[in-house]
């Protein structure tokens, strides 16, 4: 099942929380992959377990069914071939934009001279270079997220995984910043997971859309996107809204 | 406030009126209590025997200044409850950080750290001067004592109150709980044992004061409670004045302290 170009795989994953009163079946039977440079998109309604599919990728929970492998290799703990991105930046308040950019080197005890270097130049590159030295709070939102981007970039992992990274920012900036990060992460070349409930953020965003049904989470149906370009550019393809009406023809037999 | 000013310039005059008038009032009041208090006792009007009066109560100072004798009892209580409240507060984050690291201890322990909350300490007065002596490290511990337990709670508080989603993002990065703590919890928990430090000084000067009156030889609380016993108003008077005034000085120090080291909060 699982093939050599995949990064992270998911094979027949099912995940129960469990509490004093009850059980709550969060997933079942999840099967896909992840391909090196592929955005996929996880989408659903709310409640259906997308940001556990996060939680089990990130190596934070272990699935009671089925195996996770990450470069082929079980994956259960947390790894620097990793990166994940919250909502929120949860830059921290107290460090430069440059020392937050660093902080998952710090970490990992890898914060050598090339490594620092490297994060410098992405900083550079990406417009923050006269931002380095300042502190989060003097910074847009906007710049914030692209900071918390950068600093999941730091450690180079592989994989990123984005837990609704724009749905914090208000409407004109998300359009923005989700054109600004995904060309980041475009041109990095990395496989992404971004989980979102915006069905057109991942038609503009993503290379291929899973969609989640209720609780519990299985995986309704796939869909591959075969639009070029950014973010912006795919929301005015003619193809876009033919994409939009298919997937909410799916979810809206779940949305009463 | 009322604002029907016209211009900023009118506005900034408004605001600073306002302010010299509320400064006024405040100088006002201090006079008016002591020059009451003074034409009221020479008047006869109150027994000084049993109020003193200030110009009595000014002149013990002086004396006590000119022997030298108040240095001695206030730098006593001074050094008392300075050691007792950074004792508390360093101690009480010390132990709110093990809790932390143990949430299981911490669960465990809780229902004891109500009690001690709850429990006035100065009832364990006669119990610390048994166990450690009739001196000032009895004072100490009572002054630090106070501080000690509300201390753990605020601190131990503010360390569970990181946010859940930072410290998961923490984790992904790969950090180790020390990592966390360090990088995380610690630093974003810097205000806030600032702020205990605050309350402790008010919190120590209670501890010193119940010390001084229970067992000691010097400090202003024996000034005080000498006073008392001997029926020399005058001497209570004095040392009670010199007491709002060190205790002012000290939680000004502290408020100043937290303004440099934490300009944002």
């Amino acid at each position: 099942m699982a093939d050599a170009h995949a990064i992270l795989s998911f094979e027949h994953v099912g995940m129960t929380y469990f509490s004093m009163e009850d059980e709550t079946n969060a997933l079942q039977d999840i099967t896909f992959d992840v391909r090196d440079g592929e955005i996929l998109s996880v989408i659903g309604p709310s409640g259906c377990g997308k940001s556990t599919i996060l939680s089990l990728a990130a190596g934070l929970l272990k699935p009671n069914e089925g195996k996770i492998s990450l470069l082929g290799k079980p994956h259960d703990c947390p790894t620097a071939q990793i990166g994940y991105m919250l909502q929120s930046d949860h830059l921290l308040p107290w460090r430069t934009i440059y020392k937050n950019a660093i902080l998952p080197l710090e970490i990992r005890n890898c914060a050598t001279k090339d490594a620092c270097a490297r994060v410098r130049m992405l900083l550079e590159k990406y417009g923050l270079g006269d931002f380095q030295d300042k502190f989060p709070r003097e910074l847009s939102g906007g710049m914030r997220q692209r900071a918390a981007l950068i600093r999941t970039l730091s450690a180079d992992p592989k994989l990123l995984l984005l837990d609704e990274p724009f749905s914090a920012l208000d409407a004109q900036t998300r359009l923005a910043v989700s054109d600004d990060l995904v060309h980041i992460m475009r041109e990095q070349n990395k496989a992404v997971i971004l989980v979102t409930h915006d069905i057109a953020e991942a038609i503009s965003i993503a290379d291929r859309i899973l969609l989640l049904s209720p609780r519990p989470g299985k995986i309704r149906k796939q869909y591959r996107i075969d639009i070029e370009g950014s973010p912006l550019q795919r929301r005015n393809d003619p193809r876009f809204g033919g994409y939009f009406d298919d997937i909410w023809k799916e979810v809206s037999r779940y949305v009463q | 406030m009322s604002n029907n000013a016209t211009s900023l310039c009118d506005y900034q005059k408004q605001i600073r009126r306002q302010n010299n008038s509320v400064k006024l009032w405040r100088i006002l009041i201090l006079i008016g209590f002591f020059a009451l208090w003074e034409a009221s006792a020479r008047l006869g009007l109150i027994d000084s025997f049993i109020t003193s009066s200030p110009s009595r109560a000014g002149q013990t100072i002086y004396q006590l200044a000119s022997d030298g004798s108040l240095w001695h009892h206030l730098f006593t209580t001074l050094w008392e409850t300075v050691v007792g409240f950074l004792l508390g507060t360093v101690l009480g984050s010390v132990i709110a950080a093990i809790l932390w690291w143990f949430p299981k201890l911490c669960r465990i322990l809780e229902p004891y750290l109500v009690v001690l909350n709850a429990l006035p300490k100065v009832a364990l007065g006669p119990i610390i001067i048994v166990w450690i002596g009739a001196g000032t490290s009895a004072i100490i511990t009572m002054a630090l004592l106070i501080s000690l337990v509300v201390t753990i709670m605020g601190v131990l508080e503010g360390f569970c109150s990181v946010p859940e989603t930072r410290l998961q993002l923490m984790r992904v990065f790969g950090a180790n709980r020390m990592q966390i703590f360090r990088m995380v919890v610690l630093p974003s928990n810097f205000s806030t044992i600032i702020s205990c430090l605050k309350i402790n000084v008010g919190m120590s000067w209670v501890g010193v004061i119940m010390g001084e009156f229970l067992v000691s030889k010097a400090g202003l609380g024996y000034l005080i409670v000498y006073g008392g016993q001997v029926f020399k108003l005058d001497l209570v008077m004095g040392a009670t004045l010199i007491l709002c005034l060190a205790a002012a000085g000290m939680y000004a120090l502290v408020a100043l302290l937290e303004k440099k080291l934490c300009p944002k909060a």
